[in-house]
């Protein structure tokens, strides 16, 4: 057997670099400290993060252009989608390394090794963002979801976080599985795990490449609806994200999405972009049951932390219908939506962080009654922040639905456009109780929580400031996300 | 002809001529059932105690270590011995994962992974 030499294009891989090795850092920087300065690995781990910000934004950087932007042998191309995704991942673990700290204080939680796991954990979001081969885009979900699943049952002393990490690590290893078996039957397929090579086979027609082909796609997209919860893969979400200290849940709820989003649109649009047929259906079906399971089972949930689970799940649904779309517009209309979601999703469960007491035992709809008259500010945020992932105007999410459901009419979807529209409409109905009973119920019972730390006012401040930038000026994202969904020649 | 077929042939053949076996076996040997015979059979001493025993949780930890260290080693062979073929991208690549390796030693060591008590 032939292989052709790969080539060895250094400057692709120095984000990944930059994150395992900085990575590596800030962990031995933790061990040496015996994990008593928190705030010092924090600010370590932040670093490494906005160093890794500061290689995509830099001018003097060498910007990879489309056409040479493939590298080690089109196992990594650094294109506008990858980049994309990247800072979307970066910016959410910068929020989850500013929340994580008073979080884990008030919990009685003294290792520090969350810090490096989450920037470990962005670096194999990295590599799956930018992967173009099914090998290396595996690699990239196995980095993220080892440190992902450490990091849900980083409170191994409470239950709900380690039924958590087991409930995510079983059932994740069992998606990993399916997913590799998706990659063999790729390889039987095409005689190549390039996505190039793929999309090259499939070109032939050959009618039993086809075939290995869509049982191997069928694979790939049921470890993927795993990993973004859609609907019927989503039987873990809640209690892992109800389980899971906060941060880690507002963690998993943006970045590991947006990553498996990423990986999505990578395998269906770069391997299978000519033979739409062969998924379009599938997706769209599955966009369907995730709308319409994850609003329907956030409309009964008294706890916010769960409410929230399914709303990611109802969101993993929009998110869904616009990967059906296919078109470009889908595509850009998808990582819009994602940015917009982090933005709300992340201010969310800042405020969670800021309310919550000890063991997250008063984050129930009725413990929120009059938050408004304690916390004025804190209650807005809130207010703010689930109105976007509500999607009213002049917020991020309207954009980001308003986006989705224009793709999806485009592209003559008008079932999931249709219910696109009707689902956001239910979803007030959850989203609203909560801000209801914030601003009109008298309080129940007494705050004793802290006044929140710097880094929680940070993130709270950020979220709802982009909140409402994304949606009164959402060409500044919008225009980035149209770049970065330009397919590659 | 499938160049399968032989094998195909000889599979059958085991699976046939095991099952004339049984069947003679059944068929025509001969038969003294007792108590004690029917007894299931353990070689050894009889056993003292249940065997899903609790152990210390460090034995795991030091199996887990070794196991980490021992594939290293699995790594640096087919290294070693293309050594000159590899050039300096080898050692430079080798150095790197030894790196990533001695940074978890560093770790394990400062967070008292090695200590036994």
């Amino acid at each position: 057997m032939h292989f052709p030499p790969v080539q060895f294009d250094w400057i692709a891989a120095v984000p990944m670099t930059l994150l395992s090795v900085g990575g590596l850092g800030v962990l031995l920087l933790d061990a040496k400290g015996k994990g008593r300065n928190p705030l010092v690995s924090a600010g370590a781990a932040a670093a490494v993060l906005v160093a890794t910000l500061l290689w995509f934004v830099h001018p003097l950087v060498p910007h990879a252009t489309a056409a040479d932007a493939r590298s080690f042998t089109s196992m990594l191309t650094v294109d506008g989608l990858g980049v994309f995704v990247t800072v979307v991942c970066i910016l959410t673990g910068l929020g989850t390394l500013a929340l994580a700290p008073s979080y884990m204080a008030r919990e009685g939680v003294k290792a520090g090794e969350i810090y490096p796991l989450v920037v470990f954990a962005v670096a194999g979001m990295s590599v799956l963002a930018m992967g173009t081969d099914l090998m290396v885009l595996f690699l990239g979900l196995e980095i993220m979801s080892l440190a992902v699943y450490v990091l849900a049952g980083y409170q191994r002393t409470v239950d709900g976080s380690v039924e958590a990490a087991l409930k995510y690590f079983l059932l994740g290893a069992f998606a990993s599985a399916i997913f590799l078996y998706g990659i063999t039957f790729m390889y039987g397929a095409a005689g190549s795990v390039r996505l190039d090579l793929v999309a090259r086979a499939l070109a032939s027609d050959n009618p039993n490449t086809v075939r290995l082909a869509q049982i191997g796609l069928a694979l790939l997209l049921a470890g993927l609806g795993f990993k973004i919860a859609a609907v019927p893969f989503h039987l873990w979400t809640p209690d892992v994200y109800q389980g899971a200290p906060t941060p880690v849940t507002a963690f998993m709820s943006s970045a590991v999405k947006a990553a498996a989003f990423a990986l999505a649109l990578r395998i269906l649009r770069v391997g299978f972009g000519a033979h739409p047929m062969l998924w379009t259906e599938a997706v769209k079906w599955l966009a369907i049951a995730t709308m319409v399971v994850g609003n329907l089972a956030a409309l009964v949930q008294r706890d916010l932390k769960r409410m929230l689970a399914y709303s990611s799940i109802a969101h993993s649904g929009y998110l869904l219908a616009g990967v059906a779309a296919g078109h470009p517009a889908g595509t850009s209309a998808v990582l819009f939506y994602l940015a917009a979601y982090l933005a709300g999703n992340l201010g969310a469960f800042a405020v969670l962080v800021a309310i919550g007491e000890k063991g997250d035992r008063n984050l129930n709809l009725d413990d929120i009654a009059g938050l408004y008259k304690t916390h004025p500010g804190l209650a807005f945020a809130l207010s703010a922040c689930l109105l976007s992932l509500a999607g009213i105007p002049p917020t991020a999410g309207f954009f980001g639905k308003f986006l989705v459901f224009n793709a999806a009419v485009k592209a003559h979807m008008i079932g999931p456009a249709v219910l696109i529209a009707l689902t956001s409409a239910l979803s007030l109905g959850y989203y609203l109780t909560v801000i209801v009973k914030m601003y009109m119920a008298e309080p129940a019972r007494e705050y004793i929580t802290e006044p929140p730390t710097v880094g929680v006012r940070l993130v709270v401040v950020a979220s709802v400031a982009s909140v409402f930038v994304l949606g009164i000026l959402p060409s500044l994202v919008q225009g980035l996300a149209e770049q970065a969904a330009i397919p590659l020649p | 002809m499938n160049p399968y077929v032989p094998v195909l042939i000889s599979f059958a053949a085991a699976v046939l001529l095991i099952g004339v076996f049984l069947f003679f076996c059944h068929a025509f040997g001969p038969k003294a059932p007792s108590p004690i015979k029917s007894d299931p059979f353990e070689c050894g001493n009889p056993p003292s105690g249940p065997a899903h025993d609790r152990f210390a949780v460090r034995f795991y930890i030091v199996a887990m270590l070794f196991l980490l260290f021992d594939i290293e080693v699995v790594f640096l062979y087919p290294w070693a011995i293309l050594f000159r073929e590899l050039g300096g991208l080898g050692i430079m690549e080798m150095g790197f994962f030894l790196t990533l390796l001695v940074g978890g030693l560093a770790y394990v060591w400062w967070r008292g992974a090695l200590e036994w008590e």
